[in-house]
């Protein structure tokens, strides 16, 4: 196992090494002076001293190889730089939107299992018209980006649920059940696409399993369907499906980023729409950077979970 | 080398039965695979209503003031006015052409580039695969929507830079999905023949390969283009889309968000019109799968 993980990690560095270039490289792509950009064509004109104090202060003045090594020494000690618009470090308005997101996409996973696992489980084992039902359900849920289902629910569930608050988001430590009740929406928007992928994978990864020898062994020997299905197909089912999460990862921050602006909840995605807003760009980068490393770290983390459960993937 | 390579060309059918042949075969397919009718017919409308958008609009998407501002649908405009007073039936039918402007060329510049790279990285192995199978593990690495987003906020929104974003997005996918049948046909006995009698790499890639591993490609691009058109309506309900007045689902989806108790059409119809073209695209890709790949259902 030892082995696996040092394979597993020589083959992350330079992959984390082209992640800090490329979220470096993405900014440096910027058409024109990043300095005015920041400022405003118009501001840039009047005050010259001002405009001068950003390039120093972004380091534009150094050659492009030292603005990279620089910022990439910097991210090494956890010094993302400075946001521009919101006046503090980049690591540390990283670090209070992270729980935010963490908190929307585990819901979000968990919403996913819960609704998507069993209708899977219907469609691989009932068959006929459940499987087809599944499939077209399955093409529609993936279909319908996340922003309309958020749309539909404030237009027709919220009128019929006052106790349901839409907004005012509040950290889950401050007031729990509030917190939770304000997720709901959220969760549910971001949650019903990933629970049709669930769906669509748990039904493959099952029918595959339905096919194993020891399933036929099982039922020969007289154990009723539910027993059979739980004792034996969903535990080896359950490993392919957790792989599937961990590949969702990226798919998931994507629609954190669009539904934390629906909703105002005060999480990475609604930083990066700062950002981008106010031209703030060494933060924008800087949540490029933590992102990118962030879904590498899940994968692998994945990988190995994969790895411990499953002992033939070690070996491979 | 000349033509006689492998494998031989089918002869044409007889003139005769080659009318009924085609319709025959057709029908066939139709009732074993359902999902690739419903998909074809769903996409076709959607092509129709690109193309056509001219003739089948009463006023102009850009005429301002046709009605009073976000008016319910009626007669005249039926699906009412947007907030500058402009036709949300005809905004839609041409939204068709924006969302399919940026979607598929986009897929077909990954499919290009994956193509590539998933070719050359299979079928040479070794350091060539490693390189390139790195190089998109980082590009995978990132949320697809997020550097989408930066990248379009920093180029510009544009319809060029849209398409552009949206299919270096999709490269790595389309690199793996041709990597992996490449590696297992590399080793069947009819690439070697090949090899033997003196087929060069570009031969035995282009003839003999890709052939071999087109199923894969086409239902995966298929599938591409519904996700390339989910990313274009989060890029422009995000405000970074096609620029105005270009017309635009996701853009008029979030200009609607501040009417939508009092005019709920005016968030239902973009809305719809972008699960409509994504669900379309996907039972087309499904139902491909089903016709082309049935090992992978």
């Amino acid at each position: 196992m030892l082995r696996y993980i040092l394979s597993r990690l020589v083959f992350m560095a330079p992959v984390v090494l082209g992640i800090t270039l490329l979220s470096f490289v993405v900014i440096k792509m910027l058409p024109g002076d990043l300095a005015i950009a920041v400022m405003g064509t118009e501001s840039a004109n009047t005050n010259p001293a001002g405009l001068e104090a950003i390039r120093a202060e972004l380091g534009l003045n150094r050659p492009l190889h030292e603005q990279y090594l620089g910022w990439l020494a910097g991210a090494l000690r956890g010094d993302l730089g400075k946001s521009l618009s919101l006046k503090i470090s980049i690591l540390e308005a990283i670090k209070s939107a992270l729980p935010t997101t963490l908190e929307l996409a585990l819901l979000s996973v968990l919403f996913g299992l819960v609704v998507g696992a069993p209708i899977g489980i219907l469609a691989a084992t009932r068959g006929g018209v459940w499987d087809g039902i599944t499939r077209l359900a399955v093409s529609l849920g993936v279909g319908m980006p996340s922003f309309f289902i958020a749309t539909l629910l404030l237009l027709f569930i919220a009128p019929q649920t006052p106790w349901i608050p839409t907004f005012n988001y509040v950290p889950l430590a401050q007031d729990a059940k509030r917190n939770l009740l304000v997720m709901i929406f959220p969760v549910v928007s971001i949650g019903t696409g990933l629970a049709m992928t669930i769906a669509e994978n748990t039904r493959s990864a099952v029918l595959d399993v339905l096919n194993e020898a020891y399933v036929t062994v099982a039922r020969a020997k007289g154990l009723s369907s539910p027993l059979v299905v739980w004792r034996h197909v969903l535990k080896n089912a359950a490993i392919p499906i957790i792989s599937v999460l961990g590949l969702q990862t990226g798919f998931l921050l994507s629609g954190t980023i669009i539904i934390e602006t629906i909703f105002s909840l005060p999480g990475l995605g609604k930083l990066v729409i700062t950002g981008i807003t106010f031209r703030d760009y060494p933060l924008v980068q800087g949540i490029l950077l933590f992102t990118g490393v962030g879904v590498v770290v899940v994968n692998l983390l994945t990988d190995l979970l994969y790895a411990f459960a499953d002992p033939r993937i070690r070996y491979h | 080398m000349t033509s006689q390579g492998w494998p031989v060309p089918i002869q044409a059918p007889a003139a005769r039965r080659a009318t009924a042949r085609p319709v025959r075969a057709l029908r066939t397919l139709v009732a074993r695979y359902p999902l690739l009718l419903v998909g074809a017919v769903l996409v076709g409308v959607l092509v129709v209503l690109a193309v056509a958008a001219p003739l089948l609009v009463r006023n102009s998407p850009y005429q301002i003031g046709l009605g009073p501002s976000m008016s319910p649908p009626s007669a005249n405009l039926w699906f009412g006015t947007d907030k500058l007073g402009r036709d949300l039936f005809s905004r839609i039918v041409y939204g068709s052409r924006t969302t399919l402007l940026v979607s598929i060329p986009s897929v077909l510049l990954a499919m290009v580039f994956g193509l590539g790279l998933g070719l050359s990285a299979g079928y040479f192995g070794g350091r060539t695969d490693q390189v390139i199978m790195r190089l998109m593990d980082i590009l995978l690495a990132f949320p697809s929507l997020l550097l989408a987003l930066a990248i379009v906020a920093v180029l510009g929104p544009s319809i060029r830079n849209l398409l552009l974003t949206i299919g270096i997005l999709y490269i790595p996918s389309m690199a793996r999905v041709v990597r992996g049948p490449v590696l297992a046909a590399k080793e069947r006995e009819y690439i070697t023949a090949a090899r033997t009698i003196g087929a060069g790499t570009w031969r035995i890639l282009l003839r003999h390969v890709l052939p071999n591993i087109l199923s894969p490609i086409i239902v995966d691009a298929t599938l591409a283009t519904s996700r390339a058109i989910l990313v274009e309506s989060a890029l422009s309900y995000l405000g970074l889309g096609a620029p105005p007045p270009n017309p635009s689902w996701g853009e008029m989806l979030s200009s609607s968000r501040q009417f939508m108790t009092l005019a709920p059409w005016s968030a239902l119809f973009p809305g719809l019109a972008i699960v409509y073209a994504a669900t379309a695209f996907i039972l087309l890709g499904n139902g491909l799968r089903d016709w082309l790949d049935p090992r992978r259902r």
